[in-house]
């Protein structure tokens, strides 16, 4: 008897491993994304050892410094206020990727507790989540958080939060989708025949199999909402000047585009880059979850 | 078919009150105090009143929402605590702007993402299905400001070919400059819509090149060139359509990066002016109006999709 | 009779991301002039791969890599031509025609089906718009679609799935070809709807003399229906032969094993299904020698060291792919018998009544428009009674929309129904509340037909086992869960060591016993089988059945049986109910059913089941079902099936016959019997 549970568990784990394997295998079969991960790899380091990796303060104007060209000491130079462009950049990607990820997982948590309530209760419950986010998906996304922002604010966590609101509506929609459709499957009806309460049959049997259509989504709104927080920051309305953000180094560097254009250039890149390397991941997690959605090769 | 679109009418209606209803207590909900936004912050208090009432503040809240409701159908939308001028006269002027060239960049964007998203799926799997893909991925991640800032450099500082900032309608500079002007803006708003409608197409054209009436149309021994045209196309763009909607949309609200980098006067550079200002007012009036426009765009490609799709109107039919 | 097709030797492999598999393996049919070809098999055996290989239709990643296709015997290779040549065309579409399974998803939803058979003809008989229109709507009548004209512009999703096969068929026939490829074209119909197409394309086929290619898994639609049968295993054709030989003297071990394995109308009561042990190979793992080796009864230990059998003619025509002589075979057939020599489980019938159903119907509302008022209501299911005893095996019959479904649910309690009683062990528990229904929920479960949706992927095996148990509370102790779910795994002949894998790790008949397993978790008496086998190969349904049979031995279980496979349900149950439409037809016991159906519908039912006995199909009649099966939204005022039976009266269009004994407990309900 001991014998077999030892080495069923040991069987359990084996099989745990080689799924995760399997898993892994697919998701950066392609080189690309293994490209795409080592680099966001290095920008989330970067973000998280800004202070360590550079000597200087983001913040500190030495006007003495303005404009210096690349040097051993400023790798990228230095901009109008003699700040240096490289520690910026540092700073700035941990601001771009704080609102990104924090304004997924908000909206996925308050979008798939909306979904599910929606589609648990129906009814009444049903028609007002539905009708709201119809209301809300029928504003221009960044009207919403435009708007948001007079009311909320504009600091990284306001911004997370405003910038997560537009995007609520997708997540209900999918996850109440996703569980009115296996709310038919054979399965469900099977623990419901076996007299499982729909809290039970939500939780245990609903929400794990809807949820990697979520994952999916997840990982591909972390670019856009990154990208909508630099146009935020750009046009001054999204992080305040004084804070470093790609956005703001973009705005500030127009104002010397004829000197100096890649004061307002090169941070672009990094915002391309950052977003590029978020959505091949995110091609690669949506290969790896659901094969059926890969595109034909 | 009628009575499906008025359906859908009813609906955006039911979503314009709604965004109606909440842009309207966006006074209440503002963290400082409307007063002083429009008298500053030094009132004496007789300046105060007297301002509290013309904004008829001292009004219950259900009260003033109808007047407000009442005259925003009749177009008036109060002054602008910032610019001091009717709202209505403000944004009169910036709508046709931002219209203009949204819908421009539609009509660009279409056809060419189309036509790639076509190419892509009949072509797969070959160099220029991946050559076109990867450019529309890596198109549909770049900032669209950002790019805007880059054509700038190169076309309008560097090569000096093209005007680098302003907007002028043709009647005042003439169609040449007027294109001119354009073309940087346009190529800015359309990149990323033609790198989005080349992936949506190519994904919808290869969901329908797998299905079974597409094998079935191999099977009868037609033209190739048919079974492409009559079967695969007619089937994949059909979901584009619902897109147009929401593209549109989403190039109003993104149209105010690009007006920022060229200084183009159209509502987004209004919108992001009044919200620095918190110029309640004129955001107000701009949230309402973007919203009827976008719920127009997306009842104009639901009519559409009803006309072309004869599965919609079958199955309202077979409810009878 | 001159050659019309000839697919020679064909290899035909596809590309995966990381490899190659290899789905024929050297496949040979010939299909001769105005004859009907039956091409049976498992699913992917490969019987699909073979027709649309030789028309060059198989997706991009497959390819014929060796192998030689002839039409008329004219030394030309049509694999050679370009797959979308001039051609290429000509022949497939021209000459050769073919129709699919799905009828759902073979037409194209956006162009009106007139169009798609016109667009056919333009292309092949070279008419213009017009005359080819008017021929569209000629082909239209042909396939008997009733107001072809006005149908013309109709789009598919308008049309039910029995006449969008016509559609297809007319489609294919328009152009006039020689060859015609039905690829399971039936097999998602009702067996009325299956037999009427098939009725239709055999007498198109003596009008037009076009050769047929029949594809399917179907045993008793190649005895019913072909003039010659291949038989492929694995991505081989194993044997072949005319109809009647195959039938009655099967040389190969598999084609042996097949016939064994399937029930049929004709058996007699104590048959045994012998199942085949084991699965197919996949392409990957096909060894070099025999394909069959591993699951062959036969095979001496030489066969694995032979290369694979090659096609030898022992008989007129008759060909078989086995290193064993007839004699050889002969001999063994004995000792096999000797060895097995099983008989049947025993039954345990008891007099006890384990559910009792009486006047039990159910309505659903139907709601419109913006609120969603409601506006009408129909009944699914009206005045069913019947029931059951402990022990006992209960068959339901009845084609797709007939409320089987919705009874078995209101049984179950999944629907409350709107009247009548249910009860269990004499409890009505019709309208018992959600809390008061709790105890019974472990005295019946269901086993549902997918073996594939009907176990949640991301849960462990042993947690789909034993989801009941934690469910109800059944258990007090890990311990004493983790025993009695071992139990459960032994009881329906799995290994409990493979209680960690996840569903997808399993094969679909392995899926069925731990569905099976799941519903006995906790010792009901009733249990509901809806479809269990349908989603199953024909050889591993028999392993089920078998399962079933023991199981309600051992533990004097009452099955209510839900299927639409006739046979299935004659071999298994003890008694049958027909259903029409929402309400009960007939119940009697099953031979007496099958020897005497009484009720005009069970009558037409029956003579559309194909028997897999080709001798007994010559002379049999054939009833005829007018019509299509009406939706229950529409049922007719008096008996349902008065708009389609021939011996409906006035009487019968406006009353509603009861369900009235016709004697010796056979119980019907129409007119002509309790008029007399």
């Amino acid at each position: 008897m001991n014998n077999t549970s030892v080495s069923n568990t040991y069987d359990k784990k084996l099989a745990r491993r080689e799924r995760v394997r399997k898993f892994l295998r697919t998701m950066f079969g392609r080189k690309v994304v293994i490209a795409a991960a080592v680099m966001l790899f290095i920008f989330i380091f970067i973000a998280v050892f800004a202070s360590v990796l550079t000597p200087y303060d983001p913040n500190i104007t030495s006007p003495y410094q303005a404009f210096e060209a690349p040097s051993s000491a400023h790798w990228l130079g230095c901009d109008e206020f003699g700040r240096d462009v490289l520690t910026r950049l540092f700073y700035g990607a941990r601001v771009s990727l704080i609102v990104g990820v924090l304004a997924v997982i908000i909206a996925c948590v308050i979008g798939v507790f909306l979904g599910l309530c929606a589609a648990y209760f129906g009814g009444v419950v049903d028609v007002i989540i539905m009708r709201c986010s119809e209301a809300l998906m029928s504003i221009p996304r960044i009207m919403v958080s435009i708007a948001l922002i007079v009311i909320i604010g504009s600091s990284i966590t306001d911004l997370a939060i405003i910038l997560a609101i537009p995007t609520i509506p997708g997540y209900i929609r999918m996850i109440r989708g996703q569980a009115l459709s296996l709310k038919n499957s054979d399965y469900v009806k099977a623990a419901e025949m076996q007299g499982a309460n729909s809290l039970y049959v939500m939780l245990t049997q609903i929400l794990p199999n809807a949820i990697s259509p979520i994952i999916v989504m997840m990982t591909q709104q972390v670019g856009t909402t990154i990208l909508m927080e630099s146009g935020l920051s750009y046009v001054g309305i999204g992080i305040k000047i004084p804070i470093a953000s790609w956005g703001t180094m973009i705005s500030n560097g127009k104002n010397y585009l004829i000197t100096q254009p890649m004061l307002a250039i090169i941070p672009g890149i990094c915002v391309a880059l950052l977003v590029i390397c978020l959505n091949v991941l995110g091609d690669g997690v949506r290969d790896a979850m659901d094969p059926r959605l890969r595109g034909e090769a | 078919m009628g009575k499906y679109i008025i359906k859908r009418i009813l609906q955006m209606l039911v979503v314009v009150i709604l965004v109606a209803v909440v842009t309207f207590f966006l006074t209440d909900m503002l963290p400082s105090d409307p007063v002083y936004l429009i008298g500053g912050d030094e009132l004496t208090t007789e300046e105060y009143d007297y301002i509290y009432h013309q904004l008829g503040l001292d009004k219950p809240l259900a009260e003033r929402f109808v007047i407000w409701a009442r005259n925003a159908l009749h177009g008036d939308f109060g002054r602008s605590y910032t610019y001091h001028k009717d709202v209505w006269e403000l944004i009169s002027a910036r709508i046709p702007v931002t219209l203009y060239l949204s819908i421009l960049s539609l009509i660009i964007s279409v056809p060419l993402g189309v036509l790639f998203g076509m190419i892509t799926a009949l072509k797969r799997g070959t160099k220029t299905d991946s050559i076109i893909t990867l450019l529309a991925n890596v198109c549909s991640c770049l900032p669209q400001f950002w790019i805007g800032i880059c054509l700038l450099v190169v076309f309008g500082l560097k090569l000096r070919l093209l005007p680098s900032v302003g907007f002028h309608w043709p009647g005042e500079v003439g169609i040449v400059q007027h294109i001119k002007e354009l073309i940087m803006p346009l190529i800015c708003l359309s990149l990323g819509g033609v790198a989005s409608f080349t992936r949506q197409t190519r994904s919808s054209m290869l969901e329908v090149i797998r299905q079974d009436f597409v094998r079935t149309a191999h099977s009868k021994g037609i033209k190739e060139r048919f079974v492409t045209f009559r079967h695969i196309m007619r089937n994949g763009l059909i979901p584009i359509i619902t897109i147009l909607g929401n593209r549109l949309a989403y190039m109003i609200g993104g149209s105010m990066f690009v007006e920022n980098v060229f200084s183009i006067p159209g509502m987004g550079t209004l919108m992001v002016k009044s919200v620095s200002c918190s110029d309640i007012p004129t955001i107000q009036a701009l949230v309402l109006l973007t919203t009827m426009v976008s719920c127009m765009a997306y009842l104009l490609t639901d009519i559409l999709y009803v006309i072309v799709d004869p599965r919609i109107s079958l199955t309202s039919d077979s409810k009878k | 009779m001159s050659l019309l097709l000839d697919i020679n030797n064909i290899e035909t492999c596809f590309r995966t991301e990381d490899r190659v598999l290899k789905i024929l393996d050297g496949v040979t049919i010939q299909v001769k002039k105005g004859e009907i070809v039956g091409l049976v098999g498992e699913s992917g055996s490969g019987k699909s791969v073979t027709m649309m290989s030789s028309i060059q239709l198989l997706s991009n990643s497959g390819k014929v890599t060796s192998g030689r296709v002839e039409l008329d015997e004219n030394g030309k290779n049509i694999l050679e031509y370009k797959k979308n040549s001039d051609d290429m065309r000509k022949i497939r579409g021209g000459r050769i025609g073919m129709i699919f399974q799905e009828p759902m998803t073979s037409l194209n939803p956006v162009m009106p089906i007139g169009r798609q058979i016109q667009e056919t003809i333009m292309e092949h008989i070279g008419l213009n718009k017009e005359e080819a229109k008017a021929r569209a709507i000629e082909m239209m009548k042909l396939v008997n679609i009733p107001d072809a004209e006005e149908r013309y512009d109709n789009y598919a999703q308008q049309f039910s799935g029995g006449m969008r096969q016509r559609i297809m068929i007319a489609m294919v026939l328009a152009a006039e070809p020689d060859v015609l490829i039905a690829d399971e074209a039936t097999t998602a119909l009702d067996v009325t709807t299956q037999a009427q197409l098939l009725e239709m394309i055999k007498e198109l086929s003596v009008k037009t003399g076009v050769a047929v290619v029949l594809v399917t898994h179907n045993l008793g639609i190649v005895a019913r229906y072909a003039d010659r049968i291949y038989v492929m295993y694995s991505g081989n054709v194993v044997e072949t032969a005319d109809t009647l030989t195959i039938f009655k003297d099967p040389q190969h071990p598999y084609t042996r094993g097949l016939l064994n394995a399937i029930p049929r109308l004709t058996d007699p009561e104590d048959r045994v299904l012998t199942p085949i042990d084991g699965l197919p190979p996949t392409p990957l793992a096909r060894p070099t020698y025999c394909p069959f080796y591993e699951r062959c009864n036969y095979c001496v230990p030489d066969c694995a060291e032979k290369p694979k059998p090659q096609l030898a003619e022992i008989g007129q025509g008759h060909f078989v792919a086995c290193h064993l002589g007839r004699a050889e075979k002969d001999e063994k057939a004995k000792e096999i018998a000797l060895k097995e020599g099983r008989s049947r489980p025993e039954k345990h019938i008891s007099d006890e009544i384990c559910l009792n159903v009486e006047n039990v119907k159910k309505s659903f509302d139907i709601y419109k428009g913006l609120m969603q008022r409601k506006v009408g209501s129909f009944n699914a299911i009206e005045d069913i009674s019947f029931n059951v005893r402990r022990g006992e095996t209960l068959g339901i019959v009845g084609e797709s929309g007939c409320g089987k479904t919705t009874l078995a649910r209101c049984i179950l309690r999944m629907y409350k129904p709107d009247g009548g009683k249910i009860e269990l062990f004499g409890k009505d528990i019709a309208s018992l509340g959600r809390s008061e229904m709790k105890p019974f929920r472990s005295q019946m479960s269901m086993v549902f037909q997918d073996p594939f949706s009907s176990l949640n992927p991301r849960m462990t095996a042993g947690d789909i086992v034993g989801q009941p148990l934690r469910i109800q509370k059944m258990t007090s102790s890990r311990a004493e869960y983790e025993k009695r779910v071992d139990e459960l795994f032994r009881t329906v002949g799995m290994d409990p060591n493979q209680k960690d894998r996840y569903p997808h790790e399993f094969s679909g008949g392995q899926r069925q016993r731990l569905g099976i397993a799941r519903a006995l978790a906790l010792k009901p008496n009733l249990l509901i089988l809806d479809e269990p086998i349908s989603a199953l190969d024909v050889s591993i349904q028999a392993q089920v059945i078998n399962l079933l049979e023991e199981l309600q031995s051992s533990m004097g279980l009452a099955y209510l049986f839900i299927a639409h496979d006739l046979a299935v349900v004659k071999h298994i149950s003890d008694r049958i109910l027909v259903m029409y439409l929402g309400r009960v037809m007939e119940i009697a016991d099953s031979s007496e059913l099958y020897e005497n159906p009484l009720h005009p519908y069970t009558k037409a039912l029956l003579s559309s089941v194909p028997l897999v006995d080709p001798e007994k199909e010559i002379g049999r009649e054939y009833i005829p079902m007018k019509g299509e099966v009406p939706s229950v939204m529409n049922r007719p005022k008096g008996c349902p099936f008065s708009d389609r039976c021939d011996h409906a009266t006035e009487k019968c269009r406006s009353t509603i016959p009861e369900l009235k004994d016709a004697g010796n407990g056979h119980m019907v309900s129409c007119f002509l019997y309790y008029e007399r």
